[in-house]
């Protein structure tokens, strides 16, 4: 059983206002009711006259009237162009940002092709690291395993990040550096393999973001934090390295 | 391209200028009626919701202006009240059914003035009820219950033929849905 036909029914056929189910519904009902039928033609009837009235064409408007009409379609299409265009621009500025935060915080690995010029203390990083590989194959070399953060810090005032527990220093030596001194630490870091933990101090205060850069023979991630300049260097996986250098990084902070 | 026609003001103008003859009843009043319209639109920009209806927003504009001026002219409308102005139809048939068309006209101008206009709005203009409602503020029940008593109106008009349509009989018709002002 269908709905029962009610008066808004009528009313909104007459509009065209209904669904094509209910139409039929509603011409069903009023072809067994004569009595609602001629009402809803008559009503059908005063519409398509209304409309018919309605349709003749008007003259040209006022010239004035374009003119105010042309001025608002103007400003309508002018607000929705920046409308859109606040949009875009709030896309960009959170890309940006991204880009920004992502660069700066290190929430991401920067892309090494992108990366500028490493700074010199970059360099005596990777040459420490290869002095620690040859001091570990060197058997008239001693390896100093002991590490003591507080210590070296006091002495040389070089601030050391705390080392995740499955690392073990197998070398912890101190060097004279361009800037003051420079802390070398070789680690055995897991998976990893071995990687030094270079520390100097640096010429001018700067805050870098973990940076991979790319040699012949290792990798060294490189981040500055004030006076202080880090690389974590080792021939493992770069990307590994870099998860490794982040976390340090952040110690330090 | 999409973003022309949303804001095509221009394009506009003919529902505009209709609405307003309907609800003014006087072709020069009409004329600056739409002209204040425009006018408010622009100051009222902002007001517009971009991916709104235009066509709604811009008719409703012109209700509200149209209200404003009603207010400050009572005495001018009430003179106007016996006018039942003429528009020319498109092209006029048969002479009977020319009469009987502006029968209806007569009728629909006499309307009390919520009910021309919910009329103009859904059987001329081809409004939603909902479209309609928003357009003159009210209750898509309200709306429907000034539709209603148009018609019945205009059927009395028909026929009783001279008589007021005002003061023609109570339609039979049940005011469905919400009550009218």
């Amino acid at each position: 059983m269908p709905d029962p036909i009610t008066e808004a029914d009528l009313l909104a056929y007459i509009d065209d206002q209904l669904d094509p189910a209910r139409r039929i519904e509603v011409e069903e009902h009023l072809a067994h009711d004569p009595h609602a039928a001629v009402r809803v033609m008559a009503d059908l009837k005063d519409r398509d006259a209304l409309r018919l009235l309605h349709a003749a064409p008007l003259p040209r408007p006022a010239e004035p009237m374009l003119v105010a009409a042309d001025r608002l379609e103007r400003a309508l299409g002018w607000q929705e162009f920046r409308l859109k265009f606040r949009r875009v621009a709030a896309v960009v500025a959170l890309v940006g940002f991204g880009w920004f935060a992502h660069g700066q915080v290190g929430l991401g690995i920067t892309d090494s092709e992108a990366s500028p010029k490493p700074p010199a203390f970059v360099e005596d990083a990777l040459h420490s690291h290869e002095t620690s590989l040859l001091r570990a194959r060197m058997v008239s070399q001693p390896e100093v395993e002991d590490y003591d953060p507080a210590e070296i810090l006091a002495e040389t005032g070089i601030r050391l990040p705390s080392l995740p527990e499955d690392w073990q220093v197998r070398d912890a030596q101190i060097f004279p550096s361009r800037y003051g001194h420079s802390i070398e630490i070789a680690i055995d870091a897991g998976e990893l393999g071995r990687v030094s933990l270079f520390a100097a101090q640096a010429p001018a205060f700067d805050v870098i973001a973990p940076m991979p850069a790319r040699f012949d023979k290792a990798t060294a991630v490189y981040w500055q934090t004030g006076q202080l300049a880090y690389a974590l260097t080792g021939n493992g996986s770069d990307k590994a390295l870099e998860r490794a250098a982040l976390r340090l990084s952040r110690k330090l902070q | 391209m999409n973003d022309a026609t949303r804001t095509d003001v221009i394009g506009l103008l003919g529902p505009l200028r209709r609405y307003a003859r309907s609800l003014t009843r006087d072709e020069s009043q009409a004329e600056d009626l739409v002209q204040d319209t425009l006018v408010r639109a622009y100051e009222r920009k902002g007001s517009f919701r971009t991916g709104g209806s235009l066509r709604g927003w811009l008719l409703s504009i012109l209700h509200n202006t149209f209200i404003d001026h009603r207010r400050s002219h009572v005495a001018e409308f009430r003179r106007l009240e016996q006018v039942a102005f003429l528009i020319d139809t498109a092209a006029p048939p048969e002479q009977e059914s020319r009469v009987r068309l502006q029968q209806v006209q007569n009728a629909f101008m006499s309307l009390p003035d919520e009910q021309r206009a919910a009329l103009h709005l859904v059987a001329i203009e081809g409004l939603s009820y909902q479209e309609a409602a928003n357009a003159l503020k009210i209750p898509v029940g309200t709306l429907m219950s000034r539709l209603a008593r148009a018609r019945a109106a205009l059927r009395g008009f028909e026929a009783g033929a001279d008589v007021q349509p005002s003061e023609a009989r109570r339609p039979s018709l049940r005011v469905v849905g919400g009550s009218d002002a």
